[in-house]
Formats: structure tokens, sequence, C-alpha cells
């Protein structure tokens, strides 16, 4: 459950303040696939970086699972995402000169888990993503895709329980991103794990449970499937 | 993240740019390998200093005299001063002389006297005319008494741990062939003959006014007093590697033997009954405390003292101030190649920004990025390090029997002595160096805001 109260987030000072978030107010229920949806500049990456502890929200308390994040020294802040959150970029952000293994290997050595499960779990997150026959391929000299891929197993691997995508299909070609959209929300149903993904895709955004619209920093409208087909019955 | 973890990441982010850390580890390394060289050189003259002292200076014996400049290591001071009795000319062949007071019969009982005092023995300066055996040439030669602490290398015959026996004496090798010998076990138990002349005394020229030596034309001046002494050849020597001899290796004679040879050519002369310093052997002063406190105790009494600690201290100063200065130069290069360590490292982080976004946001703490580019720069100090010992080491391998052959050290002796802790010290050392070179700009990635760095575009 993740739930956003009175969520505000203002950069600068005096003269030159911006509200990049108002009086957000937002719960999500575990294991919904939701879709922020907004033009660019809208809000929609900020909100995504409060809710995952990237970001610090100015005003208002975030809560995650029952804790405040918003009240998380950085510390535990580092931990809660090493432990609870999975990232996947737009720009897919995997390490080229280190091999597939070595790329989703990195979340458990960040989050110290224990040398001997590591290999076996990671393993285990490139079947998933079928790149297993990748494991000693530098990803630098993988496709486009198979990047976002990998970048996906890197973000499961850890069992976390809410991932985060920006933008998870924007650099891809329709073919490979339909691919890609099938493995996040297969996760999303098989591991339980609460899918936000950021877009400006409206295609993509209806495949989701919730859509949260976002303009000018302010929620517009929510959008849950469940709610629509419940009126238009 | 665990610290075998960050190890192995920062190394992983090196090999993907080998020659820039390559380029700047090499920099390192001429520092490390002149620091190696420098420390092998060091331990090396230092071994050889030690055992030049050992072999020549008994560990027991001070040098015991009434100048302060038998203490002095520096160049003598040349300040004129006050007469008195004792001081003597010390002559340096045409160099102009040294005024030095010197130490008398009366010091050599007070010494003999004391409780601690072992033995003492007077540096004569023994003023033999030639050796010769009947029916040979004559040969110049010097002359010393023996010293038990100072055991030449024998080619042949024993010698005994004391004193030698008076009548013997220990030959040197080249003697033996032009002596007549054939070989150095032939001449054991030979004798051979040393000629010492007195110089003129008051009592021989007044002597020989009183005969009317001057009166009489066709007289020439007196006929010197020459004295001819019989040695039975106990040892012959031979040049030792580590022998402080300029001028060849000595006759030894007995101490009494010496002191009455010294007494012969020195009667009548202000030499007479004084000398520069005497070798005093203090009971258990091979340990530096023992030295120590006799020469304390010495001092005290008014004599000046040198023990044989000071001198090896004395020889290794000059060493030290050699090696001090080399390895200023090389902690200069080091100075150097630390701002090539910070450029190469602030590029890193540079070129590295949106992986250590990355890393960030997925909860990697500040301080593990931190560490991330310090371990990082440290491999680069641990790389350099290792290449110029390395080098160091095997330069050393291909020099060391050449220098042991130029300067004659003796089988098995090497100039560039090197040191497993030592080095490993300096790799440590290098290491850290290398860890604060990169303290700026790991602490640059540290602070980078996830959410910029992953900014795209």
């Amino acid at each position: 459950m993740i739930e956003l109260a009175d969520v505000s987030r203002v950069y600068g000072k005096k003269q030159n303040q911006f509200t990049a978030l108002e009086d957000i107010n937002l719960a999500i229920e575990s294991g919904k696939s939701v879709a922020i949806v907004g033009k660019s500049g809208s809000g929609k990456s900020t909100l995504m970086h409060v809710m995952s502890g990237l970001d610090r929200a100015s005003t208002g308390t975030i809560i995650v699972d029952g804790q405040d994040i918003s009240a998380l020294k950085s510390k535990a802040l580092d931990r809660f995402r090493a432990e609870k959150i999975g990232f996947i970029f737009q720009s897919f952000f995997v390490q080229a000169n280190e091999t597939c293994l070595q790329n989703v290997l990195l979340p458990l050595e960040i989050s110290r888990s224990s040398p001997s499960d590591r290999k076996r779990l990671a393993t285990d997150a490139l079947e998933q993503v079928e790149l297993a026959d990748k494991a000693a391929t530098k990803a630098g000299n993988l496709s486009g895709g198979q990047k976002q891929r990998l970048a996906i197993a890197r973000a499961i691997v850890s069992q976390p329980a809410i991932i985060f995508a920006d933008e998870p299909t924007g650099n891809l070609d329709s073919a490979t991103g339909d691919k890609v959209e099938q493995l996040l929300f297969r996760f999303n149903k098989q591991l339980g794990s609460t899918l936000i993904i950021v877009t400006h895709d409206q295609d993509l955004a209806k495949k989701c449970d919730i859509q949260v619209h976002i303009k000018d920093g302010k929620i517009v409208n929510v959008d849950s499937k469940v709610g629509r087909k419940r009126t238009q019955s | 993240m665990r610290i075998l973890d960050i190890i192995r990441r920062a190394g992983r982010s090196l090999r993907s740019a080998k020659a820039r850390t390559l380029l700047t580890s090499s920099a390192i390394a001429v520092g490390a390998f002149t620091l190696t060289l420098t420390l092998a050189a060091g331990n090396g003259i230092n071994a050889y200093v030690d055992r030049l002292v050992k072999s020549n200076f008994d560990p027991a014996e001070l040098i015991v005299g009434r100048d302060k400049e038998v203490e002095n290591t520096n160049a003598p001071d040349s300040t004129p001063r006050e007469y008195d009795e004792s001081i003597a000319n010390i002559s340096f062949g045409g160099q102009g002389s040294m005024q030095l007071k010197q130490i008398d019969d009366k010091d050599i009982r007070t010494l003999e006297n004391l409780e601690y005092v072992e033995r003492v023995r007077p540096n004569y300066q023994i003023d033999a005319r030639y050796i010769t055996r009947p029916g040979q040439k004559q040969y110049t030669l010097s002359v010393q008494s023996y010293n038990p602490g100072q055991k030449p290398e024998l080619a042949a015959g024993t010698l005994p741990s004391k004193d030698l026996t008076d009548g013997q004496l220990v030959l040197p090798q080249g003697y033996v062939k032009l002596l007549g010998f054939n070989d150095a076990a032939d001449a054991i138990g030979k004798t051979v003959d040393i000629v010492a002349q007195q110089p003129f005394t008051q009592e021989a020229i007044q002597q020989f006014v009183a005969e009317g030596g001057l009166t009489q034309p066709g007289t020439t001046a007196p006929e010197p007093k020459r004295q001819v002494t019989t040695y039975t050849v106990a040892a012959v020597s031979k040049p030792s590697v580590t022998a402080l001899t300029p001028t060849g290796l000595p006759v030894l004679l007995s101490t009494k033997d010496g002191k009455e040879l010294y007494d012969f050519t020195s009667t009548g002369t202000q030499q007479y009954g004084k000398y520069l310093y005497a070798y005093v052997r203090v009971q258990g002063a091979e340990n530096e405390k023992v030295a120590n406190d006799a020469k304390r105790k010495l001092k005290a009494m008014g004599f000046t003292v040198m023990t044989s600690q000071d001198l090896q201290a004395s020889l290794q100063t000059i060493v030290n101030v050699l090696q001090g200065l080399v390895v200023v130069f090389a902690l200069i290069t080091i100075i150097a190649s630390v701002f090539g360590i910070i450029n190469t490292m602030y590029i890193s982080v540079l070129e590295r920004t949106r992986e250590i976004g990355l890393m960030k946001a997925l909860g990697m703490r500040s301080t593990s990025v931190a560490w991330l580019f310090r371990i990082e720069a440290a491999w680069i100090g641990f790389l350099g390090g290792v290449i110029g010992a390395g080098v160091a080491l095997l330069l050393s391998l291909a020099v060391n029997p050449l220098l042991t052959e130029q300067l004659s050290l003796g089988e098995g002796n090497v100039i560039l002595m090197h040191n497993p802790v030592q080095i490993a010290g300096l790799i440590i050392a290098l290491i850290l160096v290398a860890i604060l070179a990169g303290w700026l700009p790991a602490r640059k990635a540290a602070k980078l805001d996830p959410i910029e760095a992953l900014r795209t575009e």
C-alpha cells in the first residue's frame, strides 16, 4: 500500500520558487499496476521520485507498507530503495563494460545480500527475461530491447515490493516495446509487485489497473479499470 | 556494499580504461622505482659498513684520547690553540700538520687501573725501516701491534685467541714470495728480520760533538743507531674485502714487541711515551648501553671517547645523507604523480556520472560510492608500486653481480639489498597516498544527486 497525503514538492527559494507537485493525495493498493500519465513538465517524474524515495517531498507524508518514508534518514532511505524498490529507466542505464551477470548482481551487492545466494538469484532473473545465455556477454553488446530486458532483470532480482518504470518503452520500437511491456505486467502479476509506470503513451497507460493523470503538478483525474467497468455495467 | 565487492568493482572499472590506468600508475611507478632502489642501496651500504666496522674494530673496544678531535668525525678544527706539553704535531705529508693533544703513559696506567677496563692498547706509531731475511732484498713495511678483536683473514698458520706470543709476527701474503718462501705454509715457523732506526737524540749529537766529530775534517754525520729484531712467522695474512688498510696489510706484532719497537724508534722524540689514542677494551661493551656507560665515565675523567657504535654511526651518516637526498627527489616524483591521480579520478567521475547516479538510485550509500573511487585510486597506487618495485628488483638482479665485482665486495655480498618488509611498506604507503589523492574526486562522486545524474541527454 502506498499512501500520499498532501504531498508537495517545491524547488528553489523565494522569487525563483517552482512548485512541481501540489497537494497530491493518492492511495495505491499493493500489487496494482499504475500508470502516471501527463505531458512533459507535468510533474509525473517528480511524483515518481518522491514516491520511490529518490527525492524528498517538501511537505506531506508518504507511507509505503506502513512506513513513513518522508521521515526516514538518508541512510534508512537508501536502504529502503535497495530493499523495496526496483527501477527501470527510459535509457536503460546498464553498465556497458560489465557483463549481464555483473549488471544484475549490482543491486544484490548494494543490499549486501549473502554472496552464496547472489549468483543463483541473478541467474534466475536473467532466465526470467530470457537472457540466461547472455550472462557472460558485455552489456554494451546487447540490442536496445535486450538492454531493457537486462534492466528489468536487474529491477526484479532483489524481489522489490514496488517497481518504478520511467518511460520503459520510450526508446524502443513497438515490437520490442511490446515484449518489455509483457514482461513488466507478467512480473506485476507473478511476483505481486506494485508496478508504477511513468508514461505519456496512452496505449500503455490503458493496460494498467489505475491511471493517474497529472497536469501542472496536480492530479486531474484517477481512472480505475475496475471502477470504470463497474459504472459501465 | 561490502568492501570486497567495492574492491572488485573498482578493479573492473579500471580494467575498462587500461591505457589511462597504466599511464597514471607509471608516474607513481617512477617514484616507487627510485625509492625501492634507494632503500636497497641504503641497506646494502649499511650492511657493508657494518661488516667493515665489525672486521676492523673490536666492538668492545673504545677509542680513548685526550683531544676532542678524536671524537670529531667532521673536518678537523684548525683554530690555533694554547700550547701544552701533551700537544704533538701530526704531519700530513706536505699538507701541513695538525696539533693534537695526546695521551701519555700515565693516562695509560690510569686507564689500566679502572675496574671495568679489560685491556689497554696504545696506538703505537711504529716506524720500522725494512723487513728482510738473510740472502734476500730489503722491503718496506708498515707495522702494527696485533688486535685480538680484529682478526685478519689467514692464508696459513693459526692465531691465538688473545695476544700473539712475543717474538712472533703475522706476515702479509705479499711478502711470502718476495722474501723467498715457496708459499704461505712454507713461511710458518721461519724467521724474518725487522730493522728499526733510532732518530738522532740530543745525547747522540752531544756525544758526537764531544768526540770531536765536527772538528775533524772528513767526518760525516753520525751513523744512526739501528736495531735488528728477528721474529718467527706465526701466520700469513691475506687481504680481506672489508679490511680498512689504505697502506696494504701491516705486519702484526705482539703488544709487547710493538711497544719495544715503538719505544726504540721514538726515544728522544716528542712522540716518546705519547699516543694519539689508545684502544680500551671494556667488559661487555659490545652492548651499546655498557659502552655508553663507560664512555660517560671516561669523559668525566677528561678523556675523549669514541665507541665502535659511534664510529659506525659516523660512517653511516654520509650514506644516510646521500640516501636522504635521493629520497627527497623520489618523493617529489610521487607528489607530481599525485596530481596525475587526482586528474584521472576527476575524469573517471565525470565519465561515470550516470553509473554513479544509478548506483545511488539503487540505494548505494554515498560513503560506498566514495570508497569505490578511493579504492580505484588505491588500485592505481598499488599498480604503480608493484611495477616500480618489480622493475627495481629485476634491475638489481641484473646489476648486483656487476657491482659486487666492481666494488670488490666479496662473494655473496650485494650492494642493492632488498627487504621484502620495506617493499611491502612502500607499496602500502603508495596505496595510502593514492587514496588521499582520490579523496576529492571521490567526494565529488559521493555528492552527486542521483536525479540530476540520471537526467538523460
